[in-house]
């Protein structure tokens, strides 16, 4: 299914390569070879990090992901099998994974506290989700000194989290439609719809602040 | 981020395009679906020829579609800006946390290895492990061991809790034996390991860690465990030796 992979035009994306590269990479750490696994951390772990960030929206959170991935990743860095797509995308399927089962614990730990509800995808900065973890120097909260950015980060924020992942997906990571389908596991159709909804609610978001987005 | 075009009125209403058919032009083409749901994908760059084919002859019918197209186009210059001022940095700090989580964890799902696969393995598992993190990582862990051990003994001499920080699972002392966590240079023959043991009449009975540090259990009694341990630290392939907290008081 990945027969579109090879088209990705940002040379910078794949880190190692090749999949024979990355199957000899991942043959070592499940081997227990932890120079491998130091080499497979500094290769993709700076990209899954921020992607777990925009995410997660929470230093802490994303660490905790980021840490069970890794996790996942010693564990099973024999299963990954080229055939099925880029070592990339294999790993970024973990990191979602991990990112999204750690978002549902959160809310059901909070919900069990009872401190406060969720609100609906339109909600305010109050209404965040994870109000214990919410980090006044949070460095995602730097004002960009621009403003449709600080804008469009604002109403990215206000986006459910799977539809911040695919916008991630797409325009930081340059997936095709088809990864993206294999890193969330939805169909194709749903990949497509989220990032329908995932625009339209952007530019609602943005109308709201007095913003059009592009035209 | 200076790409990004940044309308001056706010919510302004998108400019007249010069190629509009004017009454039809807010209303979609036909086969409009299909090809606005590849726009994204258009802006990021990753259609094959055949789609993108396809999207290139809508959009020069389509307004709509090329409206969308300016909003993607913003966000995928956008996103990667935005993803760059996220805090996440790669750290040998980090990667040493995850290391030691992985310790942690292997410590309670594996069961312990053999004495013979010890000695197979000694000398490629140490050869795998990042020098300067090992190294940094069980000196940490040795010191915080001591010190808490030295604030157990003057705190409460008569509760002595148990500590094996470097250990794959904290095991009971042996009776008649004491304990020392060792690591062992990455060039050890096992022709070397051997003589070695012998000389302190020890054997191997855990390990390696993920870290690469072995326990090797000695004959209690006589005064013999300080002269092991010095016979150890003065061996060159030995990088460490270090007596077991939890052995250090009967
Ligand atoms: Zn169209």
């Amino acid at each position: 299914m990945m027969g579109i992979a090879e088209q990705t035009q940002d040379p910078s994306i794949d880190v190692a390569g090749n999949g024979h590269e990355d199957l000899m990479l991942m043959r070592r750490i499940a081997d227990r070879d932890t120079q491998a696994f130091e080499t497979l951390y500094y290769g993709y772990a700076p990209r899954i990090g921020k992607f777990l960030m925009a995410l997660l929206k929470y230093r802490e959170l994303a660490d905790e992901a980021m840490n069970d991935t890794m996790l996942t990743v010693w564990q099973n860095a024999g299963r990954f099998d080229p055939g099925q797509g880029r070592l990339a995308s294999w790993l970024f399927g973990i990191a979602h994974n991990k990112g999204l089962k750690l978002l549902e614990r959160q809310r059901r730990h909070q919900r069990e506290e009872t401190l406060d509800t969720v609100s609906g995808d339109y909600g305010q900065h109050e209404a965040e989700a994870f109000s214990a973890h919410v980090d006044v120097d949070n460095p995602e909260r730097i004002v960009l000194g621009w403003e449709l950015g600080d804008n469009l980060l604002w109403a990215l924020e206000q986006l459910t989290c799977e539809h911040r992942a695919v916008l991630e997906l797409t325009f930081t990571e340059h997936c095709t439609y088809q990864e993206i389908a294999l890193i969330t596991g939805c169909p194709v159709n749903t990949v497509k719809t989220r990032m329908f909804h995932a625009r339209k609610k952007l530019t609602e978001l943005l109308a709201l602040r007095g913003y059009a987005v592009g035209s | 981020m200076t790409e990004i075009s940044l309308p001056t009125a706010p919510c302004s209403q998108p400019t007249p395009d010069k190629e509009q058919k004017a009454p039809i032009s807010k209303q979609p083409v036909s086969g409009h679906d299909p090809i606005a749901e590849l726009l994204p994908w258009y802006a990021n760059g990753t259609l094959t020829p055949a789609e993108l084919a396809l999207v290139e002859h809508h959009l020069s019918d389509c307004l709509v579609c090329r409206q969308e197209l300016e909003q993607y186009r913003t966000l995928d210059a956008a996103c990667p800006t935005l993803a760059k001022q996220r805090d996440w940095q790669a750290s040998s700090a980090h990667f040493a946390r995850i290391l030691q989580q992985l310790q942690a964890h292997e410590a309670v799902s594996t069961p312990p290895p053999t004495r013979r696969h010890l000695l197979e393995t000694v000398s490629n598992w140490l050869q795998y492990t990042p020098k300067p993190i090992a190294w940094a990582l069980a000196l940490e862990t040795i010191t915080l061991a001591t010190l808490l051990l030295t604030l157990a003994i003057t705190t409460h001499p008569t509760a002595m809790p148990t500590f094996e920080t470097l250990s794959d699972s904290p095991k009971p002392a042996i009776a008649g034996l004491s304990r020392v966590h060792i690591v062992f240079a990455e060039d050890i023959t096992e022709r070397d390991l051997r003589a070695l043991l012998t000389a302190v009449h020890g054997r191997l009975v855990d390990g390696p860690s993920l870290l690469g540090v072995y326990t090797l259990a000695l004959p209690a009694g006589h005064g013999n465990t300080p002269v092991a341990l010095a016979t150890l630290r003065a061996h060159a392939r030995v990088r460490l030796a270090e007596p077991v907290a939890a052995d250090a008081q009967p």
